[in-house]
């Protein structure tokens, strides 16, 4: 979990008793926001100084209002993006559990997504509320985040009809305000429309503080206060206490004095009001005012120090721990509440407080005054307690105000790696910005957790820069004379933490070797506990080691990021290594526990979006690695389905990487069911994505775009592919490079370049058994068959074709078989025929062959796929069994022209019964009956 | 980079101990009964700060002058 809210964020602030209602601004409010039952408006702002009473009267309208209204009292702390967004979807969830449950998922994502995408998906889960929505923003001038006012302003313009948002303000926020005015979406009420009129003021001083003042004094008050109620209470309270020991005539007086004094009002009531205070109380309440949020535990750990507290590990969860006496904190907030002093209760149980604000502001101001050496102590015992119990946030704000360098290194270092873990990496480069930048790159592990969090942020170009600086520091830090501050076995783990963010880089550049030696290292120098940093480095070695193509290291290395993530909690590092995993299973040829890797990736995905039904952008990814198998299966439909979902998922979260791995697949895809135009789009589409990565994708997608071309029957494009990028059989081939020369290899074959392309095939072979990719060595196989068949070769062409069809029998592969079109047919029904040779041979002789006999089912089942893909109207391949010679060419030219055979005959000069033989011979090799399909077949052969 | 000097003018008379709370601003009370806080102020975010100060304290705010140093 990322540092958790207070609970009393989402509380709706109770009316209070001491004040009086406002029935006129409360129907002013209602005028503005609602025609018959629906919002007439998006946004309502409230806007005044501290002091007029807006929370209050904001309190006062949720109450009298039928509808749900959601309540989020902002803080500075709020300044965060993530974590701004993230507390207004828990105030939503006040009023349904799940709402948001999706968004927030992504914004706890360890993975920094883009946050309009996350909005848009919270917009519409609320766009399908039915219940009219509010939700009342408290403080929004604390926010100066100009990224907020921007995603807020998004949320505006997208507001779903049945939300409407109220904020209070003391300054009018950086929102397009003009332009909801304009649009009639803004409802507005200000300084103006809540100072308290003559009649207010009447209801409160009289009959509220009891003060039974004229006609004639009350107008002076008002006048004088110009109905600040801030003002007329700190008046009240001094009047009150004024009529109490000196009577009536003496309260008339000091009202006439104060009205003719200019002197501004707080110091003229608060040193007053103070004065009166009892010596405990008045301790209590300047000691107490650095304090945002009171509660007794905290308040005595301020007062005190965590010496002389009671230790209480649950702190502000158990409020029956407070000692309740009259001198404890918690009964001097009660007190301070029940008389009406400036304390508001935050929640129901009487635990939590805050001061009015321009009261606190009072006090601060007097503290700092009278006590200025001891406001760092405070704000240090403030950080101890905050810490203690979890709320790293409030703690570190304290510590800064403590100017306590030690405390907020020590903040830092302890929690930076697990908050990071949930996402929180802006949070904790905020904090290193607080930090002096020579303390940083003084304390290795500061530099190390910069480097973290710029690596998790994808700001890759710096990460080097720190680390780099985490070993200067380090190397001075064994330097000191004063012995060092580090033990070997913390220092082992710095240098696990560099080598792991390196071997990040590293695979970010492409430097993949050096990635895999250092991510070995890291795990050598890492302690098990470790799993964060384990589960990361695991991760890189599993991807570095696949490059190489050690595919069965990789395997093992992805199995294990993907279960040390897991149990570290780590959501979407885990689902990435269990896609990389199911990637990796489809080369080595294991199509059946690929699919279950992605269920197993897809089920994970679900639990951390939950019941909403949203998607994680990782399952993009997964989506495509499911249409990967199902196409290697020839389901064609549902494999197109994924591919279209995952593209989708992947483009909407801008995860380039993955949307052109689709764009791959989706091409295939169509071009096997006959749409060769839409393969083409497809292919264009990853190329300009690849353009924008680097030159691997671009490669693959050229290749990819020759394997089309070649499928579509257009040798000379795929040929002039091979001679842009100086492909040639004689070179040296790697796995790398695998995907390129499978495409040469076909090139070579459709060139009738036999010879050289079983030699390429050979060593492709060769490598492909090597490294266990299986789905590979059947590829190469299928190829080598059809090969070897077109050279006469039929024995040669059978067995690699039977040791290809035994390899992909257990794992259902039908694809690659089907792609070969007619050709396969035929070598297919010369398989099933001996195998039934073998089998009445073994059924008669009863003896064990030692010959490979495959399953009859399965080349049923793939002879069944091939015949029905020949019936339709497209055919796969361009070859024909029997290729025209070149007269009959000439005469096919003609007749698709429109020539009668009498006028071929004059063309060619040659003998009417020559044309007609011609003619026929033509027909049986296209399989047609008359001119017009002949016509036709030639147009979809691509003959002419 | 020499620091700009600024008044800012509000209304009401502030007492003078506040002044350490405006970063040691010169207080005086005005017969009109504003007061002006005059003094260095060492940049633009300084300047906002002190202005977010006052708004909290809820003094009205009447104008804020650059004065050029005679």
């Amino acid at each position: 979990m990322t540092v958790p809210f207070l609970t009393t964020k989402f509380y709706i602030p109770p009316v209070r008793p001491g004040l009086i209602s406002r029935p006129r601004l409360i129907e002013q409010l209602n005028a503005g926001l609602w025609r018959n039952d629906d919002f007439s408006r998006k946004l309502t702002i409230v806007s005044a100084p501290p002091g007029f009473g807006k929370t209050e009267l904001l309190s006062e309208w949720v109450s009298s209002v039928e509808r749900p209204v959601a309540w989020v009292s902002l803080d500075r702390d709020d300044n965060n993006p993530a974590r701004f967004w993230a507390g207004l979807i828990t105030a939503l969830q006040t009023i349904r559990a799940s709402m948001g449950e999706t968004a927030l998922a992504l914004l706890h994502s360890s993975q920094t997504l883009p946050i309009k995408p996350i909005l848009a998906t919270l917009i519409n889960e609320i766009a399908e509320e039915t219940d009219a929505l509010t939700l009342v923003l408290d403080d929004y001038h604390v926010i100066e985040s100009q990224s907020i006012h921007d995603t807020l302003a998004f949320v505006l313009d997208h507001l779903p009809p049945k939300l409407h948002l109220i904020l209070s303000t003391r300054v009018e926020p950086l929102l397009p305000l003009g332009h909801l005015r304009s649009q009639r979406q803004l409802n507005e009420l200000g300084t103006d429309d809540l100072r308290f009129t003559f009649d207010e003021v009447n209801v409160f001083l009289n009959q509220v503080m009891s003060l039974n003042l004229s006609d004639e004094d009350l107008l002076t008050l008002t006048a004088r206060t110009e109905g600040w109620i801030a003002g007329l209470q700190m008046a009240a309270l001094t009047l009150q206490r004024t009529l109490s020991m000196h009577g009536q005539e003496v309260v008339h007086n000091s009202i006439k004095t104060f009205s003719g004094s200019h002197r501004y009002i707080m110091d003229y009531m608060t040193e007053h009001v103070l004065r009166h205070q009892p010596a405990h109380v008045r301790t209590f309440l300047l000691q107490t005012s650095i304090l945002d949020h009171l509660t007794g535990p905290l308040c005595d750990a301020v007062r005190f120090g965590a010496a002389e507290t009671p230790s209480s590990s649950e702190g502000f969860a158990a409020c029956f721990h407070c000692t309740e006496t009259p001198n404890s904190s918690q009964g001097i907030l009660d007190q301070l509440e029940a008389a009406n002093l400036f304390v508001t209760a935050l929640d129901d149980d009487r635990c939590w407080y805050r001061y009015h604000h321009l009261f606190a502001e009072l006090l601060r101001q007097q503290l700092s005054r009278t006590q200025p050496k001891l406001v760092p102590i405070l704000h240090r015992r403030a950080s101890e307690w905050y810490e203690e119990n979890g709320l790293l946030l409030k703690a570190m704000r304290h510590a800064l105000a403590a100017e306590d360098i030690e405390r907020m290194v020590h903040l830092v270092e302890e929690n930076a790696l697990v908050m990071m873990g949930h996402g929180d990496q802006s949070i904790i480069l905020g904090w290193l910005d607080t930090l002096p930048g020579d303390v940083v790159r003084s304390r290795p592990w500061l530099c190390v957790l910069r480097a973290w969090a710029l690596a998790y942020a994808a700001r890759v170009d710096a990460v080097e820069l720190w680390l780099r600086e985490a070993e200067k520091a380090l190397a001075n830090v064994k330097r000191q004379t004063l012995g060092s501050i580090l033990s070997q076995a913390e220092e082992q783990h710095l240098l696990g933490h560099i080598a792991t963010i390196r071997a990040y880089g590293m695979g970010w550049q492409g430097e993949m070797s050096w990635a895999r030696e250092l991510a070995r290292q890291a795990l050598e120098l890492l302690p098990e506990n470790d799993l964060m940093a384990r589960g990361f480095a695991a991760l890189h070695l599993a991807k570095s080691s696949r490059w190489d193509g050690d595919l069965a290291a990789a395997a093992q290395a992805y199995t294990k990021a993907s279960a040390i993530n897991q149990v570290a909690g780590n959501s979407h590092i885990t689902i990435l290594a269990k896609c990389c995993l199911a990637e990796l299973l489809i080369v080595q040829g294991q199509l059946y526990r690929a699919a279950d890797v992605c269920q197993e990736a897809q089920r994970l995905a679900k639990k951390v979006t939950g019941q909403a039904g949203g998607q994680l952008p990782i399952s993009g990814f997964v989506h495509i690695l499911k249409s990967k198998v199902l196409r290697h299966w020839n389901q064609l439909e549902a494999a197109t389905r994924q591919v279209v979902q995952g593209i989708e998922l992947c483009d909407q979260w801008g995860q380039v990487e993955f949307t052109l791995i689709g764009y791959n697949e989706l091409a295939r895809i169509l071009q096997e069911r006959g749409d060769a135009d839409g393969a083409l789009d497809a292919c264009w589409k990853s190329m300009q994505i690849a353009r924008g990565i680097s030159f691997w994708p671009v490669a693959h997608a050229d290749a990819l775009g020759a394997w089309l071309r070649l499928a579509q029957g257009d040798v000379a494009a795929a040929a002039r592919w091979a001679e842009r990028n100086g492909l040639d059989v004689e070179d040296d081939v790697t796995f790398q490079y695998e995907f390129l020369y499978l495409a040469l290899a076909r090139l070579l074959i459709a060139q009738k370049k036999t010879e050289k392309a079983l030699d390429l095939l050979a060593r492709l072979l060769e490598i492909a058994e090597t490294l266990g990719a299986i789905g590979s060595t059947i590829e190469i196989l299928v190829l080598q068959a059809v090969t070897l068949q077109a050279q006469g070769e039929t024995d040669q062409a059978l067995a690699a074709l039977e040791r290809a069809l035994t390899l992909a029998e257990p794992e259902g592969y039908v694809r690659v078989f089907v792609d070969e079109g007619v050709p396969m047919i035929h070598l297919l029904r010369q398989v099933a025929a001996r195998s039934v040779a073998t089998t009445r041979w073994v059924t008669a002789t009863r003896r064990v062959t030692a010959t490979r006999w495959v399953a009859w089912d399965y080349v049923c089942k793939l002879l069944a796929a091939l015949e029905a893909e020949q019936d339709r109207s497209s055919p796969i391949s361009e070859t024909l069994i029997e290729p025209l010679s070149e007269r009959e060419m000439q005469v096919l030219r003609l007749i698709v022209m429109g020539l009668s055979n009498r006028e071929i005959t004059e063309s060619l000069c040659v003998s009417i019964n020559t044309i007609k033989t011609h003619v026929k011979t033509i027909y049986g090799k296209l399989n047609v009956h008359n001119r017009v399909q002949a016509a036709g077949r030639a147009r979809e052969l691509r003959l002419m | 980079m020499s620091k700009e000097i600024y008044q800012i003018r509000v209304k009401g008379h502030l007492d003078s101990h506040w002044s350490e709370w405006f970063d040691g601003l010169a207080i005086a009370h005005q017969d009109d009964g504003t007061t002006v806080l005059t003094g260095p102020i060492a940049d633009q975010p300084a300047l906002h700060g002190l202005l977010v100060k006052i708004r909290n304290l809820g003094l009205p705010l009447i104008s804020v002058n650059r004065v050029e140093p005679d």
